[in-house]
């Protein structure tokens, strides 16, 4: 600015111009630097941004709790390419309406007859069936292969367990959470959103009905045991099972393989004459060693 | 909502804190610095699981729908362009079970957002990345399984830690314990007390007998 100020003197030769374009020098060196700084913008954080944030935010929270959206009102949404990729995520080569067909639930259908209904179309007609055939098909064949599968891998089991396991893995909850897990959640046309347990397990049987379908029963009973018997891995037999008479079950095993009556003894105690009292019971057949509990 | 910590969605990339990317060394080189230890204020901790016991029974991809969304004309969008013309259908034959959608949006950075089966997102901006290192984000995003970035405790998991049963106080107890009555001389004398000078006399004369008597008899 020392230049600029030498030069401003140098041109005027009267005090008046001197002041003058001083004026205008400095006028039009602040305007410069406002240009450059509203034409640029300053790297650091916007002074606007968290008040702005904040007003959304509160319009937002006045607003109070939306519905969730259904992934198929995005933009970015191909059914087909969904279903599609449905299949092939789990190494399946499904029927396409087959697979269509087990996404429909009874529930949709009711739904869009009621709205078409409503719009004054008398006696509407859709071109979707509803799932329940295939889940019919897919619960028979699930059941059976959930049982089957247990019973040949446990042989030693007793009935009752095996029972319980399978009524386990059939479970509503269970099956939810497998259907939930390899995505069947967007897929699935239904009144309800975001779909019930009930919803998802009947999907689910249904898309096993859809595979016995299109590839018959051997790869549909592979499946169920890939997705819904391995749901057991790690799991306590006790939370599924409580035996009543735990002595007389273990007798009657042993009657069975030709063993010797059960003996319970006393292997160790601890506090026997308080309310917290701990008994450590072993259990002997023929005096050999079976197992022991607390 | 997914968080690679609070930098990765500012940023669009990861400092030392969470995730090294060795960008530049190889192109299949991705090394991840250990999450172990609590150094992350901001992490969750937890244990490595498998969703659905994934691999069990048949692995199945969690990513579920990759979209692209990057602009057609910007300069910040080549490498995303680059990568939509030459690789695009490469990933897309090669994960039939990933549905890839291109979302051209002018004026707009350019951006991933990826879908997993547990109903998680995660956005990572492709802002002037280039074509390889998109690459390698849509290969990591890949092999993800959805769940929240966590700091792992251990590097493993299991429902069961102990086959034969945690140790109680009865576990290596003999049983003849039940049916002594205290207090007993023999189990009152110290475990490993040493032998005494007049004991091991003693024993060394039983030797020298024995030998002795052994040496009678053989003569």
């Amino acid at each position: 600015s020392a230049d600029y100020t030498a030069k401003v003197v140098m041109i005027s030769k009267d005090n008046e111009t001197f002041i003058c374009n001083f004026v205008l020098f400095t006028l039009l060196e602040l305007f410069l630097t406002l240009c450059v700084f509203l034409f640029i913008g300053h790297r650091t954080f916007k002074r606007w941004l968290a008040p702005t944030l904040r007003e959304i935010k509160r319009r937002k929270d006045k607003m109070g709790p939306q519905p969730p959206l259904r992934r198929s009102t995005f933009l970015e949404w191909n059914y087909q390419a969904e279903l599609f990729a449905f299949g092939k995520r789990l190494n399946e080569q499904f029927a396409e309406e087959a697979l269509q067909q087990a996404f429909t639930d009874r529930s949709y259908i009711v739904q869009e007859e009621t709205r078409l209904r409503d719009l004054n179309i008398e006696s509407p007609q859709l071109s979707l069936t509803d799932n329940w055939p295939l889940v019919e098909v897919g619960e028979q064949l699930t059941s059976d292969t959930v049982y089957r599968c247990l019973r040949a891998s446990l042989p030693y089991v007793p009935e009752e367990c095996i029972s319980c396991a399978a009524n386990y893995l059939m479970s509503e909850d269970v099956l939810a959470r497998v259907s939930s897990g390899i995505g069947t959640r967007d897929l699935i046309l239904s009144a309800d959103f975001p779909p019930e347990a009930a919803t998802l397990a009947r999907s689910l049987k249904a898309v096993v009905g859809a595979l016995e379908k299109s590839c018959g029963q051997d790869r549909a009973a592979q499946f169920v045991m890939d997705l819904v018997v391995s749901q057991l891995c790690g799991r306590n037999v006790y939370e599924m099972w409580s035996p009543e008479d735990p002595l007389a079950l273990v007798t009657a095993i042993m009657s069975r393989r030709g063993g010797g009556s059960i003996e319970p003894r006393l292997l160790g105690k601890a506090a026997p004459n308080t309310i917290l009292a701990v008994y450590r019971v072993g259990i002997y057949s023929d005096k050999q060693f079976l197992g022991s509990g607390v | 909502m997914l968080s690679l910590g609070w930098t990765m969605r500012d940023r669009g990339y990861v400092d030392s804190w969470d995730i090294i990317l060795l960008k530049n060394i190889n192109d299949n080189v991705i090394a991840f610095v250990s999450v172990l230890g609590n150094c992350h204020l901001f992490l969750k901790a937890g244990f490595p699981r498998a969703p659905l016991k994934n691999g069990i029974g048949r692995v199945i991809v969690q990513l579920q729908r990759a979209t692209f969304k990057f602009c057609k004309f910007n300069g910040a969008s080549s490498g995303v362009r680059e990568f939509l013309e030459s690789d695009l259908l490469d990933f897309a034959n090669n994960n039939p079970g990933i549905v890839v959608y291109v979302k051209p949006r002018r004026h707009h950075s350019p951006s991933i957002t990826a879908e997993y089966l547990n109903g998680e997102r995660q956005v990572i901006s492709l802002h002037n990345f280039t074509r390889d290192e998109v690459n390698k984000w849509v290969k990591f995003l890949r092999t993800q399984s959805g769940h929240p970035f966590i700091r792992f405790r251990k590097m493993w998991h299991t429902d069961n830690p102990s086959i034969q049963g945690p140790w109680t106080p009865f576990t290596n107890k003999s049983p003849e314990l039940n049916g002594v009555e205290f207090p007993q001389e023999v189990l009152s004398r110290p475990l490993n007390l040493p032998r005494s000078a007049t004991e091991q006399l003693q024993e060394l004369f039983r030797h020298q007998q024995a030998a002795g008597l052994n040496k009678n008899q053989v003569t």
